[in-house]
C-alpha cells in the first residue's frame, strides 16, 4: 500500500450489555478521550479528518453524523458518517490518509442497542420492502435458513459448530470486555431455545452496548514524531449476491473477495498461517465456521484453524462471548487485535502476536463485510 | 441523472440504476470497468429502508465491488463524488461510480415529516419543532443582520425557475415574479410556499477516473482540482445563524487544495444549494463569492443571472430543478461538467467556462460540502 498507515490510539467504554449510565455521547466522548490520550495527542489541532460508522435507524436519529462532532472533537472540522461498518470505516480513513486529506484521522463506531426498543423491528427494515419483506420472516429466520443451507450443503455437523460456540465462551471468559463469558457443556446447548430451526438462543450473539474509537496516523507522521503504532498492511470490503437473492450459501464471497485484496496489498499471500490470530465475525455462530471456511484455501488448513493448531481463532470470545455492538462488532476485533499485537491482551495475550486478520460482517440481510490485516 | 419529480414510480433501486447507466454510457463504459462504487443518499427515513446503502447496491453496481455510502444529510449529495475523489486519489482504485439517489415520496403522510428525528430527542424534539421552523428562523436572522427584504430574497427564485425551464429534468421550472413569491402561501414567516424547494424523487451519478484511465476514455476529461467538507457543532442553537461559518470553512479547504485564493477570479460560475431562496445568498456568502451582506445586491444587479458576470445556478437550482435531497447535490455536480464541457445547451453560460463549484448543505444548519472542477 502507498504511503503506510498506523493505528496510535484506541479507545474504548461500556461492554456491556446495558450501559445506563451513560448516553450515546457520553459514550464516545469517553471512548474518544482515552483514544486521544493513548495516542498522546491533541485532536483540535492535530486531527484532521473525522469518520464515524453509524447507521440512522440503530440511533434513532434521522442524519445521525449531526449528533456526532461534538464529543469527539470534531465540531467545526472536516468530519462524516460512513454508513457501514468499521473496516469499510478503516478503509475510508486510509483512503484520507493516502489521499492527502488528513496526517491523523479518528474513526468511531458505537453500539447503543440496549435503547432500541425493538431491535426485531429495525432489523426488517433493512429487508428489500418489495419482496422479502412481505414475507413476514424475522432476520433470525433468514439467519435459520442459511444457516440450514450451509450445514447440509457444506457438510457440517452440528457438534462441530457445538465445541466452536463452547471454545468462543470460554475465551470469552479471559477478556474483561465479554460479558457473555461462560463454561457450558453440549447438553447446556441442547437446552438453549429454539429460535428458528435449527438456530438456537445460544447460536446469536447478545447485544452489547459499547464506545470504540481509534486513530490513525500516516507513516511520515508517525516516523516524525517517533511513535510507536499497528500497521494496517492491507484493508478491504466486499459485497457479494446475499443467498436469498441467489448468492452461494457455504461461502460468504464477501469475505473470500476482501480477503484476497487485503492479503494482496499486505503483500501476503493466501495463507491463514500467516497470521497469529484471526478475529472473524461470528454474529451467529455458524457465520464464524462460514467465514472461516471462506477464507481457508482448503479444508484442511480450516481443520487445522478449527484444531487449534494454525492462528488462535477469536481470542477475544468475538461477539458470542462479547456481545454483537452493531456497527462497531468490527472496531471491537481491530481493538482486541491492536491489543493483542502491541502485547496489551493481558489473560487473552496470544504469544507473540504480530500479524492479525480482521473480518466483518454486516449482518441480516446484507452480504457486505470487510478484512483488515494489522501487524507490529 | 434521471427525471427529479414529486413522485416517481421507479424504486430507489431503479432510479439508482437509471442514473448509473446514463453516466456509464456517457463515459462510453461498462460496469466491468467500474472497481468501486460510492453511494449517497440522505435519511433511510425517506424510504423506510434501514441500511439503506445496502438496499441500493444492486441498482447502483454494487455486488462484487467495494462500495461504501458516504452520508453527511444535505450535503452528501456533492459529498458523494468527494467520497469518490479520494477512493482514486489515494490509488486504491482506477475508477468509482458516485450515484446519489433519493426517493422521497414513500414517507406518508409528507416527506417533511422525516425530518422530525433529525432533531435532539431531549432538548427539541418535545417542541414539535420541524425543518422549514429552523430555516425560517435562519432566514429572519440573514434578513435582520445585512437589513435584506424578502422581496430581494425573492429575485432568487425569480431566477432560478426561470433557469430551470431549460432543464430537461426539472420539477417545477416556471416563469414567476417577485409578486408571485410574495403572494404565495405562508408557511412560516418569511417563510412562503414559493421560497421553497419541492420534495422529489431522483437519481443522479457521475464516474470518476485517475488521470491515466481517463485519458483513455476521452481527451478532455473534467478535473476535480478541489474537495472540502466541514461539520459544526450540533448545537444549532449556539451559534449565529446570519453566516454560514462551516461553508467557508469547507471551501477554504477546497480552495487550498485547487490553489485558489480569489474565488471570483478564479471560478467562472458556481452552483450553489439553494433548498430555500435565502440560502443562495447565505451560501454564495460563504463560499466567499460575495462579501458578507453583498449577495442580494449581486442578485438584483443581475451579476448571477445565466447571462451574468458570475452565473449562480444556472440549472435552475434545487428551488427549479428539485430537490431529491443526495441526488439534488449531485446534480449540481453534473450541471458543473456539463458547463464545462459545453454540453449544457440552452443552459450554457454566454461567459467562458473553464472552472466551477458544487456546493451543498445539511444537517442542522451544520454541514457544508464544497467540490470545484476545471477543464
Amino acid at each position: 500500500m502507498p504511503n503506510r498507515v498506523g493505528i496510535i490510539g484506541v479507545g474504548c467504554e461500556g461492554f456491556r450489555p446495558v450501559v445506563s449510565d451513560l448516553s450515546t455521547r457520553e459514550l464516545m466522548f469517553e471512548a474518544a478521550s482515552k483514544a486521544y490520550a493513548d495516542a498522546s495527542i491533541e485532536p483540535r489541532k492535530e486531527v484532521g479528518s473525522f469518520i464515524c460508522c453509524t447507521e440512522d435507524l440503530w440511533e434513532g436519529w434521522s442524519i445521525a453524523d449531526e449528533m456526532v462532532p461534538d464529543q469527539i472533537a470534531g465540531a467545526g472540522r472536516p468530519l462524516c458518517t460512513i454508513a457501514g461498518d468499521a473496516i469499510t470505516g478503516l478503509g475510508n480513513a486510509v483512503m484520507h490518509i493516502q489521499a492527502g486529506v488528513a496526517e491523523l484521522v479518528t474513526l468511531e463506531a458505537h453500539s447503543k442497542a440496549a435503547d432500541v426498543i425493538d431491535k426485531e423491528a429495525v432489523e426488517r427494515l433493512a429487508q428489500e420492502p418489495s419482496l422479502i419483506r412481505p414475507v413476514g420472516a424475522g432476520n433470525d429466520s433468514l439467519a435459520a435458513l442459511e444457516m440450514d443451507a450451509f450445514m447440509r450443503d457444506g457438510g457440517y455437523d452440528r457438534e462441530t459448530l457445538d465445541d466452536l460456540l463452547i471454545r468462543m465462551k470460554v475465551q470469552a471468559m479471559r477478556n474483561p470486555r465479554a460479558s457473555f463469558g461462560a463454561r457450558l457443556s453440549r447438553t447446556d446447548l441442547e437446552g438453549s431455545e429454539l429460535i428458528s430451526s435449527p438456530l438456537r438462543r445460544i447460536d446469536k450473539a447478545p447485544y452489547a452496548d459499547a464506545g470504540v474509537v481509534l486513530v490513525l496516523a500516516s507513516e511520515g507522521w508517525i516516523r516524525r514524531k517517533r511513535r510507536e503504532a499497528v500497521w494496517v498492511d492491507g484493508v478491504a470490503w466486499n459485497s457479494s449476491l446475499p443467498w436469498y437473492d441467489g448468492g452461494e450459501t457455504t461461502r460468504a464471497g464477501y469475505a473470500s473477495g476482501a480477503y484476497a485484496r487485503a492479503v494482496s496489498q499486505a503483500g501476503l499471500r493466501k495463507d491463514l498461517g500467516a497470521f497469529d490470530l484471526l478475529e472473524l465475525d461470528d454474529t451467529y455462530s455458524y457465520k464464524l465456521l462460514q467465514h472461516l471456511h471462506s477464507l481457508a484455501r482448503s479444508r484442511a488448513e480450516e481443520k487445522r484453524v478449527l484444531s487449534g493448531a494454525g492462528p488462535v481463532l477469536n481470542p477475544s470470545g468475538g461477539s458470542l462471548g462479547t456481545g454483537n455492538l452493531l456497527e462497531a462488532s468490527a472496531m471491537h476485533r481491530l481493538l482486541e487485535s491492536v491489543l493483542q499485537i502491541r502485547g496489551q491482551a493481558g489473560a487473552m495475550q496470544v504469544s507473540g502476536a504480530r500479524r492479525a486478520l480482521v473480518q466483518s460482517w454486516r449482518g441480516i440481510p446484507t452480504a457486505t463485510g470487510g478484512v483488515a490485516v494489522l501487524s507490529g | 441523472m434521471t427525471l427529479f419529480r414529486r413522485r416517481l414510480l421507479e424504486t430507489g433501486r431503479e432510479l439508482s440504476y437509471e442514473a448509473s447507466n446514463m453516466a456509464l454510457g456517457s463515459a462510453g463504459m461498462t460496469m466491468k470497468d467500474i472497481e468501486s462504487v460510492v453511494i449517497g443518499s440522505a435519511p433511510d427515513a425517506f424510504d423506510g429502508v434501514h441500511m439503506k446503502g445496502e438496499y441500493l447496491l444492486e441498482g447502483s453496481g454494487g455486488i462484487g465491488r467495494a462500495n461504501s455510502r458516504v452520508y453527511v444529510g444535505g450535503g452528501t449529495g456533492v459529498f458523494t463524488p468527494v467520497g469518490a475523489w479520494w477512493h482514486v486519489a489515494s490509488g486504491h482504485f482506477d475508477t468509482c461510480l458516485a450515484v446519489a439517489e433519493e426517493k422521497m415520496s414513500p414517507l406518508h403522510p409528507h416527506p417533511q415529516t422525516a425530518f422530525w428525528s433529525i432533531f435532539d430527542h431531549t432538548t427539541e424534539r418535545p417542541l414539535g419543532v420541524t425543518l422549514l421552523w429552523i430555516f425560517a428562523l435562519e432566514m429572519r436572522r440573514y434578513m435582520h443582520a445585512h437589513n435584506v427584504k424578502e422581496e430581494e430574497i425573492a429575485l432568487v427564485a425569480v431566477k432560478n425557475k426561470m433557469n430551470a425551464l431549460d432543464h430537461p429534468c426539472a420539477q417545477l421550472g416556471a416563469k414567476i415574479t417577485v409578486e408571485d413569491v410574495m403572494n404565495s402561501e405562508k408557511i412560516v414567516s418569511p417563510v412562503k410556499r414559493y421560497d421553497v424547494s419541492p420534495p422529489s424523487d431522483g437519481a443522479a451519478a457521475v464516474i470518476l477516473a485517475s488521470e491515466e484511465v481517463a485519458r483513455k476514455y476521452t481527451k478532455d476529461p473534467i478535473w476535480i482540482d478541489g474537495v472540502g467538507w466541514n461539520v459544526d457543532t450540533q448545537y444549532w442553537t449556539n451559534r449565529d445563524l446570519y453566516y454560514p461559518a462551516y461553508v467557508e470553512s469547507a471551501a477554504r479547504m477546497a480552495y487550498k487544495m485547487a490553489r485558489i485564493e480569489n474565488p471570483r477570479r478564479s471560478l467562472d460560475f458556481a452552483e450553489v444549494y439553494d433548498p430555500f431562496d435565502y440560502k443562495e445568498l447565505h451560501h454564495m456568502e460563504g463560499l466567499m463569492l460575495a462579501n458578507k451582506g453583498e449577495a442580494p445586491k449581486l442578485t438584483k444587479e443581475g451579476v448571477t443571472q445565466r447571462g451574468g458576470e458570475f452565473p449562480i445556478n444556472p440549472s435552475g437550482g434545487l428551488l427549479g430543478v428539485g430537490n431529491p435531497i443526495a441526488a439534488a447535490g449531485m446534480m449540481k455536480v453534473c450541471e458543473v461538467y456539463w458547463q464545462l464541457k459545453g454540453e449544457a445547451g440552452r443552459r450554457q453560460i454566454k461567459n467562458k467556462a473553464e472552472r466551477g463549484l458544487a456546493q451543498a448543505w445539511g444537517d442542522l444548519l451544520q454541514v457544508g460540502t464544497v467540490l470545484t472542477m476545471k477543464s
